[in-house]
């Protein structure tokens, strides 16, 4: 059964692991070995300077994060029925929206002509067009934008999970509702805090497009000083450098703020982790193994898809929801008036959430050449400009095909390595699982530097072959975390009992483990399909000069000119997410005829 | 219920390797082959790339008989470096300009040109500049000054770079152009902190950066692709600017209130080259012998307002747009030439001046 991780980690070996290992002998001139470029690192003010911004502006998002995701995510987890519903999708569909159309919205929006800057002017608040646009205002609005989702889809798992009767307990015992909170529930919710904190720091730190995009001259990061050491000056040292630097920070805060926290990346072991991961899985897993306890919770806190699941869940268990629902309406009636200035402050950030992704439809039906608010006059033609120039559709029917190459190919090995990592017998099972999923919190700029380099030996630069590898590393982290997610929540009795009947362990697999995993292994799909039809920053690297992914000529198009096709490419693009909560309802559909249908063997 | 869900998945299964199968199917095609029938030539951005297409790739083809797979999109040094270290060469023809083509040449990133396939008058009428070993001439164009006529009328605006740098006198929203490829307006800053045009060279670059710190806070955005200096005065981001003369000229000829300034121009030339080991060579010396004929060029100047390289092509050019163009006699007398050979000179550190502004510059953006 362990071996079924061969092939995931074989391919991470050759196309992750490795180019990275390679990047670190680069970065330190191997086999002359010297340090000259991390001596030309750290003693250069301009790129310690730099680094510290890359620090602050992460800080500040984080927290910013934290401020509006926090109370957002309470009152999610406080409303129950269609109205969670309704609201959860607020949070995943920006989640599940290109993350370039996302940062475009904000130049529409920021712009010295843009919608704020015309509206603020014309209720005569301000005289002169305010500097949002190519600043640090900019930058920070657009990020916190981009990974709002990242913190609110964690708080809101872990709340979701927590036992209402303990708030409740705490105030009968004659606690007033803020002793509550701070004794009671914000202990409780610390997990959530943590994964948020640490995600959305994590990623902030190797931002590139969006301060790019939206920051002036002052507002480099570190992963744009890595892409201009190479793009300007193929310092490839250096490069190599500074990506070393950036992965040493992402990785090494990880394990920091595990080990303050007490936990290490993937194995939980002590009681306060256990705790959690059964507060937050007892809702839908059943019996599960002990060995998939041990750290599918760490994984599944790592990424928000968890939320994901527990909305797909509420979507579906009609039941659950009604119960929930007779709990949440005690509970309201109990906290009384607070709860106002609460719910409108959750409904100005589903409004900042939701908002600016649909500020761009406007735009693209503009009868104008330029971008303009409010638009001269409406018409159709930025989309037919769009469906009129073949390097457009060329450029999206390859996205689509990488998409679904990478999202087959990434499907099979995920799940494969997903079922022999919770089945098999593992050595190291932490480090294999580590090698998987890492590429979710490793600087897409630092594996697109990495690779570039193995690519180019094997003449794959500019190859549908090779665009596929590149998006496949990171495809697969989100078919293991999803899928072993899915697998660790399932009765393993079910297993054992056609085992014991006589089942093979390929019949088994066909006609036991696979009905009941399959709905894990679609969304793990259709991740699998978005980290590959959104990727650009490793794409820029290994695409060479032909080749053009829809983001890519997106994100070149956003540089060069700046005309309304791409807001009309951008509100097509705005569909897409509608299209995968389809496919995950019919998952979860799937996953319901199943368990209902045995359920019905059963009796 | 279960037998819909099998259905179900049943088909998403079909559609999906279905996908898959036509995916890989077509996907062949995007890779380059040795097919001598082409030619890939990288036409850059926006409207230069337009009037690339126009003036040469689409009437080229018609004429050979040879496709041409234009990717628009710009070289530059660095990425030719990379191309060519890492022997990924896809790429047949590029423009770059005079300040990266010494460094490519000492650097060996070219293939030399073939001046046997020319016809021997039009060879004689492309400039001395323009017939390089490794490079022919493509067109003449200038950093200029530029306005939005309703701020700033004729006679109430800047006619020098000092002018341009007083933002007290002349206030409103400005753009110059980022250093990211070494072309940063280091010159206009030297000319706006009182050196006189003929003695800018060698350049006292600790004082053009003392000038761009004075003109920095009034600065809005730093532009870095042709294309984006355009956009920033057609969306009205800016009122005054540093950018190319053409882009503005184009966007003059859609009736945009734009206007430049000819005085303190700084003009420069963009080379036709073929990257070492480039797949389609024969194609390629074809394309850029085609590219520098006169009418061809003639019929690029009208499109966009930059300056042939081939004299001959002011025949085929009309008296109107010939005083647009950077090279007409009364506006060339008001401009300087940028000098690429200092740039190209190596310091004492190995690196050429061009390297050292980059970081220079890298360095002075986060300052």
């Amino acid at each position: 059964m362990g071996l079924l991780v061969l092939p995931a980690v074989a391919f991470l070996l050759v196309f992750y692991a490795f180019p990275l290992v390679r990047l670190l002998l680069v970065s330190v001139e191997a086999p002359r070995w010297s340090l000259t470029h991390y001596g030309d690192f750290f003693t250069e003010p301009a790129y310690l300077r730099i680094l510290m911004r890359t620090f602050r502006v992460s800080l500040t998002v984080t927290l910013c994060c934290l401020i509006l995701g926090y109370p957002t995510a309470y009152v999610l987890s406080r409303v129950s029925g269609r109205l969670r519903r309704f609201l959860l999708l607020l949070v995943i569909v920006p989640y599940l929206t290109s993350f370039l159309v996302r940062t475009y919205a904000w130049m529409v929006l920021l712009g010295p002509k843009g919608i704020i800057n015309s509206l603020l002017l014309k209720a005569g608040l301000i005289d002169t067009p305010l500097k949002l646009l190519y600043s640090a205002i900019g930058v920070h609005v657009g990020m916190v934008h981009v990974l709002l989702p990242l913190m609110i889809l964690p708080l809101y798992s872990v709340m979701v999970g927590i036992d209402r009767t303990l708030p409740r307990a705490a105030q009968t015992l004659g606690a007033g509702p803020l002793r509550t909170f701070f004794r009671v529930f914000l202990p409780l919710s610390l997990p959530g805090v943590r994964s948020g904190c640490v995600l959305v720091f994590l990623i902030a730190l190797g931002f590139y497009i969006t301060p790019a995009m939206l920051g002036g001259l002052r507002d480099s990061m570190i992963a744009m000083l890595i892409e201009s050491q190479i793009t300007q000056l193929v310092n490839w040292g250096f490069a190599a450098t500074a990506a070393v630097v950036l992965l040493a920070v992402t990785l090494g805060g990880f394990s920091l703020v595990g080990r303050v926290s007490g936990m290490t990346l993937l194995v939980a072991s002590e009681a306060a982790g256990q705790r959690v991961a059964a507060v937050t899985w007892g809702e839908t897993a059943g019996g599960r193994g002990a060995e998939g306890r041990r750290w599918v919770p760490r994984v599944m806190r790592l990424a928000p898809i968890a939320a994901l699941g527990r909305w797909v869940d509420a979507v579906v268990s009609a039941r659950r929801s009604r119960r929930w629902a007779r709990l949440q309406g005690r509970e309201v009636r109990g906290d009384g008036r607070g709860r106002v200035g609460l719910d409108l402050y959750a409904g100005a950030v589903f409004f900042f959430l939701i908002l600016p992704t649909f500020v761009v439809v406007p735009m693209s039906l503009s009868a104008g050449d330029f971008l303009a608010f409010p638009p001269p006059g409406w018409s159709l033609k930025w989309y037919a400009s769009y469906f009129g120039q073949p390097p457009w559709l060329r450029a999206t029917l390859l996205s689509f095909q990488v998409a679904v190459v990478t999202m087959l190919a990434s499907t099979v090995l995920g799940t494969l390595a997903a079922y022999g990592v919770l089945r098999g017998r593992l050595r190291q099972r932490t480090l294999l699982v580590s090698l998987m999923i890492s590429p979710i919190i490793v600087p897409p700029i630092v594996i697109g530097v990495a690779i570039y380099g193995l690519l180019a030996q094997w003449n794959l630069i500019g190859r549908f072959l090779g665009l596929v590898v590149g998006h496949a590393i990171g495809s697969i982290a989100y078919v293991v975390v999803i899928v072993s997610a899915t697998l660790a929540g399932f009765d393993r009795s079910l297993e054992r009992a056609a085992m014991s009947l006589g089942a093979g362990p390929l019949l088994t697999f066909r006609r036991v483990t696979f009905p009941l995993i399959r709905a894990g292994v679609l969304s793990g799909a259709v991740f699998a399909f978005i980290h590959s039809f959104d990727e650009v920053i490793i794409t820029m690297f290994i695409s060479g000069v032909h080749v053009q992914t829809l983001p890519l000529k997106m994100w070149e198009d956003i540089r060069n000119q700046i005309d309304p096709t791409i807001a009309a490419v951008s509100s097509m693009l705005i569909l897409l997410p509608v299209g995968w909560l389809i496919v995950l309802e019919v998952a979860q559909g799937l996953h319901r005829a199943t368990t209902h249908a045995g359920a019905a063997d059963q009796a | 219920m279960r037998r819909q869900a099998k259905t179900l998945t049943l088909l998403l299964g079909v559609a999906l390797l279905g996908l898959a199968i036509g995916s890989l199917l077509v996907a062949p095609q995007g890779a380059v082959g040795q097919d001598k029938g082409k030619v890939v030539v990288q036409i850059g951005g926006g409207d230069w790339a337009d009037a690339n297409f126009e003036a040469y790739v689409a009437p080229f083809e018609k004429e050979t008989g040879i496709k041409v797979v234009a990717v628009r999109d710009w070289m530059s040094i660095a990425k030719l470096k990379l191309m060519v270290e890492s022997k990924t060469v896809e790429l047949d023809v590029a423009d770059i300009p005079r300040l990266h083509y010494l460094s490519a040449v000492k650097a060996n990133y070219l293939e030399k040109i073939d001046y046997s396939i020319y016809n021997k008058t039009e060879l004689s009428k492309i400039d001395d500049l323009s017939k390089q070993a490794y490079g022919v001439g493509a067109a003449y164009f200038s950093y200029v000054m530029a306005f939005d006529t309703g701020k700033f009328p004729a006679g109430k605006r800047p006619t020098t770079w000092a002018e341009f740098w007083d933002a007290k006198k002349f206030p409103g929203p400005r753009t110059l152009r980022a250093g990211v490829y070494g072309t940063g307006a280091y010159e206009e800053a030297l000319l706006a902190d009182g050196v006189p045009m003929d003695k800018l060279y060698p350049m006292d670059v600790d004082r053009a950066f003392k000038s761009l710190d004075k003109i920095r806070p009034s600065v809005t955005t730093w532009w870095k692709e042709g294309a984006e200096g355009q956009q920033l005065f057609a969306d009205k981001v800016v009122t005054l600017g540093d950018v190319f003369n053409g882009r503005i000229g184009n966007l003059q000829k859609k009736g945009m209130p734009l206007d430049i300034e000819w005085n303190q121009g700084k003009l420069q030339l963009d080379y036709w080259v073929i990257p070492k080991g480039a797949p389609n060579q024969q194609n390629a010396q074809k394309f850029i012998e085609f590219a520098t004929r006169a009418k061809r060029q003639g019929a690029f100047s009208e499109l966009i307002p930059y300056g042939p390289t081939n004299i001959a092509a002011f025949e085929y050019i009309k008296p109107e747009t010939a005083k647009q163009l950077p090279t007409y006699p009364a506006n060339l007398k008001k401009q300087f030439h940028r000098n690429e050979d200092w740039y190209a000179e190596t310091g004492p550190g190995g690196k050429s001046n061009l390297e050292l502004i980059i970081e220079r510059w890298n360095r002075w953006t986060v300052q």
